[in-house]
């Protein structure tokens, strides 16, 4: 039986008759193959399959019925026929020593310039798709506005509507007030006149004017500071007022806050912990103050749209009609392996010949497992279905296919979204053609994790997945917020939480 | 036997050996230039010890060695110059002894044009670019339309089938 090298391996030969081969590929090319004899006997009749073929190209590939008849260009014919030079028979000694000295220099000469071709200048294998950052995406808004009461806003502020998305920027609130859910994990209540900048989901900066802040989650990662000072929550709701001059007045209305103003040199500027009930005045030099008691009514009393708190939020689902999942397998006789997305790609766009092309429709998850259990990462969720699509029973999981995943997703509030892959081998994440994952590359069973702010309405969500053989596993799964734990992942799907 | 024809017989047994080197020397050096280089200096060292070349009983296996030790050589310069260098000792012995084992250190590699003959049009076009043209991965693409990366899985899966294919030949030739 032939010797199957594992995929590195192959990767790595490629790289070495590219000339490709980097410093960290040598040590793991090194590295495979001092653990594996039958993997050295492979490289060596791999690599040496490539030199012959290189050295004998012009004959092997000559026409048949001119290889019989013509003479081979003269490097290869000398150097690959056995008969090719015949000795000389020189009369003289002198003679005979000078041909020999001629035929060795002409001999090296051909050795130096003339066989076998040089090694064409080639590129490295890489990715087709350009390397994703969602988290751009991410950080292009902050939150989403919940609640508007008469608010008048300065023209230059940044578009916002309520029930939308919020970009990031530097808002003037002229009157009125407004209510808005930070990504970061705080709710934020802003009374007019105010200007705030949302740096980002996790970072808040009051320039003037009224603000509540909520954040009830001591691991919420929410940064405010004003021109006097950073408050560094834990797990607290807070009142901040500052003045035109930037002083800070602050009332805590649950927890704690600890303070650290921004002139940290002074001697009368340390950090404070400020406990629940307890009010004070910071001014931008550092100086603290107490905060009189019509102030402190004053502040707590300024709000008026209500509690704040984060809206319990769905998870965004699959419309009824579910996935419709295509199925390609390669034809063999088209030499493809399939390593990486691109050539998966090219499959599923026909430039391929293909043994199956199925699709199937209302599929409910993307939950598919073959022999891939024990195998790298956990398996996530249990529905753990057969990849659809094969129509002989079990797919033959030693030749490679590719996965094409497309349904519409309902969102039915707007915020931002973290999806997960759970693959082996790669798989493409998208949504309304935009890659949220990319995990390219064959590799045991990997999870990966993106974040996506999402506004209220349909998408068309598209998994591309490519298996090169052995086990294969593919897990789609969805969670509320920029979330990285895995537990608190669900499986995406058409059916309703209380179904699954 | 005079000396110009043992001066003769040695550039002949040279030259014969000249692809079975190459290929021995590109398995451990892994690149085509230095793969040039260390051959060079192997035949001129074999051609300095041309007078001892008549006692060898095995004359491939002698310019492997030969080869061998202007690998380590090789290696060795290259280390000074602080250029790149692949495997360890080790390694690289273990590798010279698979080298001089391997497939292309006999007259099977008369069996590779046998398979290629055997591979479909397609495959053996692919080849052909590669090798007969020296057409870069990269000129191979854009000829044929495909990317770069379908082009080397194209190729890498022509020469398993290649190795498979004159593997199965020894085999059966080896039947008694």
């Amino acid at each position: 039986m032939s010797y199957d090298p594992p995929p590195e391996l192959v990767v790595l030969l490629q790289a070495v008759l590219e000339g490709t081969l980097t410093q960290p590929q040598r040590a793991e090319l090194a590295s495979i193959l001092a653990s594996s004899q039958e993997a050295q006997r492979f490289f060596v009749d791999y690599l040496g399959l490539h030199a012959t073929t290189q050295w004998q190209a012009i004959e092997l590939f000559a026409e048949p019925d001119s290889s019989e008849t013509s003479s081979p260009e003269p490097a290869v014919c000398l150097l690959s026929v056995e008969e090719s030079v015949p000795p000389p028979t020189p009369k003289f000694a002198w003679a005979a020593w000078g041909l020999t000295c001629s035929l060795l220099m002409a001999f090296l000469l051909m050795v130096l310039s003339g066989s076998p071709p040089p090694e064409p200048v080639t590129v490295a294998i890489v990715a087709s798709q350009p390397t994703p950052k969602p988290e751009e995406a991410a950080t292009t808004f902050a939150g989403v506005m919940r609640k508007s009461d008469s608010a008048q806003w300065a023209a230059e502020s940044p578009h916002r509507h309520t029930d939308r998305l919020l970009p990031r920027g530097i808002y003037q609130l002229h009157s009125g007030e407004v209510v808005i859910d930070l990504f970061g994990g705080g709710v934020i209540s802003v009374l007019g006149p105010s200007e705030f900048v949302l740096n980002s989901g996790q970072s808040l900066t009051i320039n003037r004017g009224n603000i509540n802040i909520n954040i009830p989650d001591e691991t919420a990662n929410l940064m405010v500071n004003t021109p006097a000072a950073d408050f560094l929550h834990m797990g607290t709701e807070f009142a901040v007022s500052v003045g035109p001059d930037g002083t800070s007045d602050v009332i805590v209305l649950d927890g704690a806050i600890e303070v650290q103003p921004r002139l940290r040199e002074k001697l009368y500027s340390s950090g404070q912990l400020v406990r629940a009930e307890n009010g004070f005045r910071i001014s931008p030099d550092g100086r603290y103050e107490t905060l009189s008691e019509d102030l402190e009514s004053q502040l707590r009393n300024s709000f008026s749209v209500g509690s704040l708190h984060s809206l319990p939020l769905p998870v965004p689902t699959i419309s009824p009609e579910g996935f419709e999942v295509r199925y390609v397998k390669v034809e063999p006789d088209e030499n493809i392996a399939l390593l990486e997305l691109s050539l998966a790609d090219d499959l599923l766009e026909g430039r391929f010949a293909t043994r199956e092309d199925v699709t199937t429709s209302g599929i409910t998850a993307l939950d598919f497992e073959e022999r891939g259990d024990g195998k790298g990462s956990e398996n996530l969720f249990p529905l753990d279905a057969h990849f659809p699509g094969d129509s002989e029973g079990p797919i033959d999981l030693d030749d490679g296919f590719a996965i094409q995943a497309t349904a519409t997703m309902l969102v039915s509030q707007p915020w931002i979204y973290s999806f997960l892959t759970n693959s082996d081998d790669g798989v493409r994440l998208r949504i309304d053609g935009r890659d949220v994952i990319v995990d390219d590359g064959y590799h045991r069973p990997t999870v990966s994790v993106s974040s996506i702010p999402l506004e209220k309405g349909k998408y068309t969500i598209e998994v591309t997945y490519y298996n090169l053989h052995r086990g294969a596993r593919l897990e789609v799964g969805v969670a509320i917020g920029q979330c990285s734990e895995v537990p608190k992942f669900k499986l995406l799907s058409s059916v309703q939480d209380s179904e699954q | 036997m005079d000396r110009n024809s043992d001066s003769e017989d040695i550039i002949r047994r040279i030259t014969q050996r000249q692809r079975q080197l190459y290929s021995y020397i590109f398995s451990l050096v892994l690149n085509a230039d230095d793969a040039q280089e260390v051959l060079q200096e192997t035949n001129l060292t074999l051609w300095r010890k041309q007078d001892e070349i008549p006692d060898v009983a095995n004359f491939p296996a002698w310019a492997c060695r030969v080869a061998y030790y202007e690998v380590l050589a090789f290696r060795k310069r290259a280390a000074r110059d602080k250029l790149v260098f692949s495997f360890d000792d080790e390694l690289l012995a273990r590798l010279a002894g698979e080298a001089e084992g391997s497939l292309w250190q006999d007259s099977r590699a008369a069996q590779l044009q046998a398979c290629l003959r055997a591979l479909s049009n397609p495959s053996r076009e692919l080849l052909q670019l590669r090798y007969a043209a020296s057409l870069s991965i990269d000129e191979v693409g854009r000829k044929t339309g495909r990317s770069v990366a379908a082009v080397s899985q194209a190729l890498y899966r022509i020469r398993k089938r290649l190795l498979d294919c004159i593997t199965r030949k020894v085999i059966s030739e080896a039947a008694p």
